[in-house]
């Protein structure tokens, strides 16, 4: 018996039903922690994938209904203006001058900025010591209403704290995203709903850095991958 | 996948153009109707253009990254349906109603692909053909497949390593050895 509950004869079973994604759920932990320490059960599975990778393509060619491309070409042409929206203040910023940092977060999201009224609360840092300093949030109005709260920072560990947020919906939630300019924003596990009187707080859940722009966006419930939606609240940490 | 990694959409409508026929095919032979064919392969397109960072060349084509991503979805959404549904919908899928028309060299090449490891699973004894289709295209786990057959798990576990080993021999990619 290995160290896993998988001994080696009873791994070399079940290859075959791995390979074809039919192991039960509960049997998966232990017959990958037995993969993941036994060489010849690892290189059958990977010989028998060879195999499976074959079936799919036993599948009689079909043409995919151009009604199908226009879809999913919406949907990521939509999500691209999104990202390109989120990237360009950051990546537009001009770090020595505040009135221009404030400027260019009245440009974003670009797309939804000239329908939106975007309060910009007054950006000052609040400094209570060299490494601990608080950052008040940017709320799109449209999406947030009267929202506010701030970024607390405190050796590279950031709380997000907010409240009279609107609850985001049947079906949705609050996803914290961390952008550093010129670059995507980076999805975060930190998921959330505000209690019933609008409040909420969240650790963020990765290390957050003078240069990085803290970001929360509406999203489908477990979140995404990539925002789905402009941000309504941000917090330029720099 | 750079670029669609950079949030690329033209990028991405290259890849979109390249594999959509293998992916909505795939679909279609899993799911048995071409409504629900289109939701998984539009599901694991936008999955593909929302995690393309997570695509590692090391480990496998893009193409095989892909239709791994379709087959996935296309178990999630089986497993979600009936059993009368699916076992329905393995057994008579209809797949002459959309076949595509062969229209470029690569699209000849790759039905003809498919009819290459259509003829290896049809030389496989047919009850080890019969598990390995039930379990790949149909989604079913080896205990549901085992009450389906009327055969103990354990031997249908036999007959789906024994039933790959030989496809993978018969398409030629060499012996499987037994660890």
């Amino acid at each position: 018996m290995s160290r896993t509950g998988f001994d080696h004869e009873r791994c070399a079973g079940a290859t075959g039903s791995y390979a074809l994604g039919a192991l039960p759920e509960e049997e998966l932990p232990d017959f990958e922690a037995h993969l993941a320490e036994c060489h010849a059960c690892r290189d059958e599975v990977a010989a028998l994938r060879t195999a499976t990778d074959a079936l799919s393509a036993s599948a009689p060619r079909m043409e995919p209904p151009r009604e199908l491309k226009g879809r999913i070409m919406a949907e990521v042409q939509r999500e691209a203006a999104v990202l390109a929206a989120a990237a360009a203040p950051l990546d537009e910023r001009q770090p020595k001058s505040r009135a221009r940092r404030r400027a260019s977060w009245l440009r974003w999201p670009a797309a939804a900025a000239a329908a939106t009224a975007i309060a910009v609360a007054a950006l000052v840092v609040s400094l209570s010591g060299p490494r601990e300093h608080t950052v008040p949030l940017v709320v799109d109005r449209a999406q947030a209403g009267a929202a506010h709260g701030e970024v607390r920072m405190r050796d590279g560990s950031a709380m997000l704290v907010v409240d009279e947020l609107p609850q985001p919906g049947r079906g949705r939630i609050y996803q914290v995203w961390v952008k550093r300019p010129g670059r995507p924003p980076r999805p975060t596990n930190a998921l959330f709903v505000p209690a019933r009187d609008g409040s909420a707080s969240t650790g963020v859940p990765v290390k957050v850095d003078e240069h990085d722009a803290v970001l929360v966006t509406s999203e489908p419930a477990g979140g995404s991958r990539a925002p789905t939606r402009v941000p309504l609240l941000a917090a330029d940490m720099s | 996948m750079q670029l669609i990694r950079g949030g690329d959409a033209r990028a991405f409508e290259v890849v979109y153009d390249r594999h959509a026929q293998a992916a909505f095919s795939l679909a279609y032979r899993m799911m048995g109707t071409r409504n629900a064919a289109e939701d998984v392969t539009q599901e694991a397109f936008l999955s593909l253009w929302r995690s393309g960072g997570r695509y590692d060349r090391a480990r496998g084509s893009l193409r095989n990254w892909m239709l791994g991503i379709v087959h996935n979805r296309a178990i999630d959404a089986l497993r979600r349906a009936t059993v009368h549904d699916r076992r329905r919908a393995t057994e008579e899928a209809d797949p002459e109603r959309l076949e595509a028309s062969e229209q470029t060299p690569v699209e000849a090449a790759r039905r003809e692909e498919s009819t290459v490891v259509r003829a290896a699973m049809e030389a496989l004894p047919a009850d080890q053909c019969r598990v390995i289709e039930l379990a790949y295209f149909g989604g079913f786990s080896q205990s549901q497949i085992a009450a389906m057959v009327d055969a103990p798990v354990g031997t249908v576990k036999g007959r789906m390593r024994l039933g790959l080993a030989k496809l993978r021999d018969e398409l030629g990619h060499g012996k499987v050895a037994a660890p």
